[in-house]
């Protein structure tokens, strides 16, 4: 199918059979309902029934030296294994998708001068960036999109710096993310987003070779109606290998967030070092910040924390802004701020910051 | 011409009463130190002339200035040159010491009618200041009192009282958990502001007299159970030192 066009009508039984297996999905087993405890499916099935046009990926920085892009194609069988192993579909529904759709392929093979650029990605077509081994890459997921799937595969010693920004330029968002990391390949990641009215990420990590780590620092702001549900999966499936996750969220209005952190650990993976630690700010009353860190361990030997917190600006803060001059509403702002600024690093915090906070800079 | 005056203050913490008829008057360029065991009203006097959140004034009336004081917010009270520096600073991870003071810089002169400071003269004054007061300059793009030791703290309270030049100063046991060295530096910090500051009074709340052997005061008081019982000057800080605080009850 070319880009833009709707599905043919031979395309529906498949289509149908995507959407009916999501809704199944919630009572498969207790890892999926607690998968689809916050949000309804149907919400997911609704957007995807509403958002059928494929449209492919759009990118900036794919023309440079070291990238190759192959669009439209359909997925070899590592790929439609890498692509349907994890992910919010199940993996016959994905593999039935996927070979209806194809996929975008792009490949890093060369350290970039400059940062790949996402600017709208497609779960119908998900975009499948392969970083070849050696090779130090930087991508900037500023994906506007109402759907997503992106797959970012780490060969060996590669080094990925990847930037989410996800704002609400869509007001109704799902978005899937995959990121295989091999053999001591790294990652750092800087995760920010706002809430809309239904927003949706899920995102799994597996880190399959050993001496692989990922360095996660993520906020993420949300107000009036918002509704804001981040599924976490981090999977150490090799020995040595380390995951560090700081994200901070703030909830203000009547908005709901969510953040389920699951970390798991395999069998006969020993030296795995995960840590993970969410904390959130209601803003008012009425604001609600749910937080779930899990943690399944299957190896002894292994170094494992987490911890979760809910909880207002503190009247003692406020009041120390108050003895400087600074009156009450500006304190509340300066501290929201502070919260936020502890999880914002790299060349889009800016842009991150003004998102969230409406201020541009410290 | 006197700068505070407290006259007959009853104020509760909670629904406790803590201050009972609590009278003082503090006048322009005075350094007054208050001392008296635990528990007698210190750290609540200062609280509830700085305006904390907690405090219940039931009766009595305080002049700043000579405007009611108890009527303002207590950013209000800040912006009019009343100033208290913590016994125990809030830690503000995220926001940096420069920003925190150039927040309130601009706070303040919004309120006074006047033009913000220049970014450039606030950080030259910034550092000049943490140099006299031995500060890394580094601390001010640390976030507020992040990490600070308990003595860095303190001199960081110092230091945004020298820069917001405030006309009284409260310093609510600023000598808590301070080395010799340190507090000698706080001392020398405070009375330089004074000598440069010659209309600005200080209101000195310990426990030890240690501390005014570097903030020499005019006048010495004793608090006990939420009043003060006595007055006099420096040489009843060192009776305090010697006899301890028995002998006022046997009067």
């Amino acid at each position: 199918m070319r880009t833009g066009e709707s599905p043919p009508s031979w395309m529906e039984p498949a289509l149908g059979e995507t959407l009916r297996a999501l809704v199944r999905t919630p009572a498969s087993s207790a890892l999926a309902r607690e998968h689809w405890k916050y949000t309804r499916v149907e919400k997911i099935t609704e957007l995807l029934d509403s958002s059928t046009v494929v449209l492919g990926c759009e990118l900036e920085g794919d023309a440079q030296a070291g990238v190759t892009i192959v669009r439209d194609v359909l997925p070899d069988a590592h790929e439609l294994n890498l692509l349907s192993t994890r992910s919010t579909y199940c993996p016959a529904t994905a593999k039935v998708l996927l070979n209806v759709h194809g996929i975008d392929r792009l490949v890093i093979g060369q350290n970039l001068a400059e940062p790949l650029v996402i600017l709208r990605s497609d779960v119908h077509r998900p975009l499948l960036v392969t970083i070849l081994p050696g090779v130090s890459a930087s991508i900037h997921d500023l994906s506007s999109s109402a759907t997503g799937w992106l797959i970012i595969e780490q060969q060996p010693d590669s080094h990925l710096d990847f930037t989410r920004l996800h704002t609400r330029a869509a007001n109704t968002r799902w978005h899937q993310l995959q990121l295989v990391l091999n053999r001591h390949a790294s990652l750092t990641m800087q995760h920010y987003c706002t809430g809309a009215t239904f927003s949706r990420q899920d995102i799994f990590v597996a880190l399959v070779g050993a001496g692989s780590s990922i360095d996660v620092q993520g906020c993420w702001s949300a107000n009036a109606r918002d509704h804001l549900d981040q599924q976490w999966h981090v999977e150490h499936h090799a020995p040595h290998t380390r995951s560090s996750q700081v994200q901070h969220g703030i909830a203000d209005g009547r908005a709901v967030t969510t953040y389920r952190g699951r970390i798991f650990i395999g069998k006969n993976c020993p030296a795995v070092d995960a840590s993970l630690m969410n904390r959130n700010l209601t803003l008012c009353a009425t604001a609600v910040c749910n937080t779930k860190p899990e943690l399944e361990i299957n190896t002894d030997d292994v170094r494992c924390s987490h911890g979760a917190t809910v909880g207002q600006l503190s009247e003692e803060s406020i009041f120390y802004f108050q003895s400087r001059g600074v009156d009450r509403e500006s304190a509340r702002k300066m501290l929201a701020a502070g919260f936020i600024n502890q999880c914002l690093r790299g060349a889009l915090a800016d842009s991150a910051r003004l998102e969230m906070l409406g201020t541009s800079s410290e | 011409m006197n700068l505070l005056e407290v006259r007959d203050l009853y104020a509760n913490a909670g629904d406790k009463p803590i201050l009972k008829g609590l009278t003082l008057t503090i006048a322009a360029g005075e350094v007054h130190a208050m001392m008296g065991p635990n528990g007698s009203g210190k750290s609540t006097l200062s609280h509830v002339l700085a305006g904390k959140p907690g405090y219940t004034v039931t009766s009595g009336e305080v002049l700043f200035d000579g405007k009611d004081l108890l009527a303002m917010e207590a950013q209000e009270r800040a912006c009019a040159g009343l100033f208290l520096a913590f016994q125990y600073p809030v830690e503000i991870p995220g926001v940096s010491n420069m920003e925190f003071l150039r927040t309130a810089a601009d706070a303040r002169a919004r309120a006074l009618g006047a033009e913000p400071p220049a970014a450039v003269d606030l950080m030259r004054r910034l550092r000049a200041i943490s140099s006299e007061l031995g500060m890394n300059p580094d601390f001010l793009k640390r976030g507020v009192n992040e990490g600070f030791s308990g003595g860095e703290k303190k001199r960081n309270e110092i230091l945004q009282m020298s820069y917001l030049e405030p006309r009284l100063a409260i310093l609510d046991e600023t000598d808590s958990g301070l080395d010799i060295d340190a507090l000698r530096i706080v001392g020398e910090g405070v009375t330089r502001y004074l000598q440069t500051h010659p209309d600005s009074s200080v209101l000195l709340i310990t426990h030890y007299q240690r501390l005014l052997d570097h903030i020499v005061p005019d006048v010495v008081h004793v608090l006990a159970n939420g009043s003060i019982v006595e007055s006099g000057d420096r040489s009843l800080a060192l009776k305090l030192e010697a006899r301890g605080y028995a002998w006022l009850d046997a009067g």
